[in-house]
């Protein structure tokens, strides 16, 4: 009633129409109308609504690129895979053009069912998302020598990761530390941290030189250890895929699954990560992911003691160096090279159908397949491990089962100062469940277990071992395991040094060389990347058939 | 006193300044509650602040068209600085209300209870701070600018 007057109720009880009533300010004026329409576009700007209609299906990224742009082509791209990652919806690519996209990335939007988010380089390879800090930062350092290889700088951090001509550099724990193991012999480059002073060993002579350093930038502050919560991409949205990126000198895990199911990450190449793809902790167990066509490499560890400079124990708990530590449901982790690992692989499905082969795992510092907690349903086949420090850890698997089939395993006195590895590591706690069967290992010895872990419904059977230890030397299960049908060959020292040449010589066991088959990257081409360096000596062994 | 059309821009501008630094500022006042809570995953306040911005963009126009569209005389700074600061403090409160309220469902095992997580608590507070912050950002919008507008007195003159 407001807004009408007498004359309007007088217009009303006469039967005319009323005349129109006024509000004030109405019209609006321009003022008004300049405020309502500002107003709109803050909301619609708050809201975030969809422009995927103005794309064709891409969000281009490129480092040229500008994140007040849609992505709708590469003249229009954004700059940050953030920036797409916030835009795009489901169904849509997110193509990364090649560049180095220094950024921590959050998929919050996922996709559908039958219409994934996918994130991929335009290039394979060349799209590299980095956890190196700007080399702007480094410019400021003013390096000063300490005698004995040793330089130091003041700096606005404490430095967690460096490298030194692209080869990650040994992290020293203390400064005397760093002193003594820079004096050692065949020493290699090695730094040491406090938050304001950075101290490094260029053993070779060198001088500090910013085009040869790299390093990590600052780690944030982790309030509660034993999680790995800093990573270069977390998901945290279903349905999506992640391949042919460059996961290079992660802060910690390349990859986070943190609330996640349906994911596929295939043909990515991971450097230098603590964990390249990780769950643990994660709010949600992961379900149905599948890895497949990944290649893994990491700090020199294997390196690092093989030349003799660092002792096994001093390399053992660097670094985790693992492709995946993964729990979760329906995991398929197949066609992947780990190379340089810590643990190659850390799995513990909780249940489903899970599934680990024909992976290439070559030099694990120290397991090559580490199953422990639950590990429900778990099938590992068809795997190559070559020269592993332990080949298969499964303990303590508290559920099961656990099939361990038509692997290979290698390991060669060649290859490390004192081959002490085994095929089999049975510690930490009991196991059930669990068969091995068919699968050949030519080593030092079988196994390695202690009593306090036994074994409840473990077969052995089938297998052929080449060993230079008796079948029970080392394994205090030994009578609790169901051995059947294996076949043993003890070597001599000779026989096991021939035997990496010519795999004829335990022929005797059933073993005969392997067909590798499609691993790793389908871009990448093994015999000719200077990442896959280190493996080609490996790769022309006489046990394996390209 | 004179209304002119320069001096109303004057003061839609400022108040427009106004709600965008203190969206701004309670943005990082989020982030830095937040950060020392999150223990499992870090602490965003790139995302953060992104909001803290996309809300004051929403409190810029809320506020300027509060102080300054319209017959009425044009609000003071004062009163505008006053809006404002009842919103922020209104804004922080929701959000720490939000995240006490899920510290408590995660403690009487309401919620969270599948999650994988070391620290639960932190992760609720966490969602539901943030949550809360963005859900609550339209309606404190609002509700600034049509309070601003209701403070002003008197018809313009000419």
């Amino acid at each position: 009633m407001r807004y009408i007057n007498s004359n309007s109720i007088a217009a009303m009880d006469s039967g005319q129409s009323p005349p129109r009533a006024r509000l004030p300010g109405w019209p609006p004026g321009p003022g008004g109308l300049a405020a309502a329409g500002l107003a709109l576009i803050s909301t619609l700007h708050y809201l975030g609504v969809p422009s995927g209609w103005l794309r064709r299906g891409v969000v281009h990224v490129a480092p040229e690129g500008r994140d007040g742009f849609l992505g709708q082509s590469r003249r229009f791209a954004v700059r940050t895979i953030q920036r797409a990652a916030d835009l795009a919806e489901p169904g849509e690519t997110i193509l990364v053009w090649p560049g180095i996209y220094r950024e921590t990335v959050v998929l919050r939007r996922g996709g559908r069912p039958g219409r994934p988010l996918v994130l991929r380089a335009a290039i394979p390879g060349r799209a590299v998302i980095s956890g190196g800090a700007e080399p702007a930062v480094m410019a400021a350092w003013r390096w000063r020598p300490l005698g004995g290889a040793l330089w130091t700088t003041p700096v606005n951090w404490r430095v967690d990761g460096l490298r030194w001509r692209g080869v990650a550099a040994y992290h020293s724990r203390s400064l005397p530390r760093l002193r003594r193991i820079c004096a050692r012999q065949g020493a290699w480059p090695a730094f040491h941290s406090s938050g304001r002073q950075l101290w490094l060993c260029l053993p070779a002579g060198d001088r500090p030189r910013l085009e040869a350093l790299e390093v990590r930038r600052p780690m944030p502050l982790r309030l509660r250890s034993g999680g790995h919560q800093v990573a270069s991409l977390w998901i945290e949205a279903p349905h999506v895929e992640v391949r042919d990126l460059r996961f290079d000198f992660a802060v910690m895990a390349a990859i986070q699954l943190w609330d996640t199911h349906d994911v596929l990450l295939e043909g990515n190449h991971f450097v230098d990560a603590d964990v390249a793809i990780n769950d643990n902790p994660s709010v949600r167990w992961p379900r149905h992911i599948t890895v497949r066509h990944n290649f893994s490499t990491c700090q020199p560890l294997y390196d690092w003691r093989r030349r003799g400079w660092l002792l096994w124990k001093e390399v053992y708990s660097y670094s985790n160096c693992s492709l995946v530590w993964l729990r979760g449901i329906g995991i398929v982790v197949e066609r992947n090279v780990i190379s340089q690992a810590g643990d190659g692989l850390k799995l513990s499905p909780e249940g489903s159908r899970n599934l680990a082969a024909h992976n290439l795992i070559v030099e694990a510092t120290d397991d090559a397949i580490e199953l422990d907690g639950a590990a429900r349903h778990l099938r590992v086949r068809d795997n190559v491990i070559l020269n592993p420090f332990i080949a298969l850890a499964p303990s303590p698997v508290t559920a099961g089962p656990v099939w361990i089939e038509q692997n290979t395993v290698l390991q060669f006195p060649s290859a490390a100062p004192a081959a002490e590895g085994v095929l089999l590591k049975l510690m930490g706690g009991p196991s059930q469940r669990l068969t091995l069967r068919g699968n050949v290992f030519v080593g030092s010895r079988i196994g390695n277990g202690v009593a306090d872990s036994p074994v409840n419904a473990m077969r052995i059977e089938a297998n052929g071992f080449a060993t230079v230890g008796a079948p029970a030397e080392g394994l205090a299960q030994a009578g609790q395991i169901q051995w059947r049908a294996n076949r043993f060959w003890r070597l001599s020292r000779d026989q096991w040094r021939e035997a990496e040449h010519r795999p004829a010589v335990v022929a005797a066991i059933g073993a005969r060389p392997v067909a590798l088959g499609p691993v790793g990257p389908s871009w990448m081409d093994l015999e000719r990347d200077p990442a896959a360096a280190s493996l080609r000596p490996l790769l022309r062994s006489p046990w394996l058939i390209r | 006193m004179v209304n002119s059309r320069p001096s109303r821009l004057r003061t839609a501008l400022a108040a427009a300044v106004l709600g965008l630094g203190g969206a701004l500022l309670v943005a990082v006042a989020l982030a830095l509650v937040l950060g020392p809570i999150s223990v499992d995953q870090p602490i965003d306040s790139g995302a953060v602040l992104g909001w803290g911005l996309r809300w004051g963009g929403v409190m810029a126009v809320a506020l300027g068209s509060g102080a300054a569209v319209g017959p009425a005389l044009p609000a003071s700074l004062r009163a505008a600085a006053r809006v404002m600061a009842i919103t922020a403090a209104g804004m922080v409160a929701l959000c720490l209300g939000a995240a006490a309220l899920a510290i408590l469902a995660v403690r009487l095992g309401w919620w969270g209870q599948d999650w994988g997580l070391p620290h639960r608590s932190g992760h609720a507070a966490r969602l539901a701070a943030l949550q809360g912050a963005w859900i609550g950002g339209l309606p404190a919008a609002a509700l600034a600018g049509w309070r601003l507008a209701r403070q002003r007195g008197g018809a313009r003159h000419g």
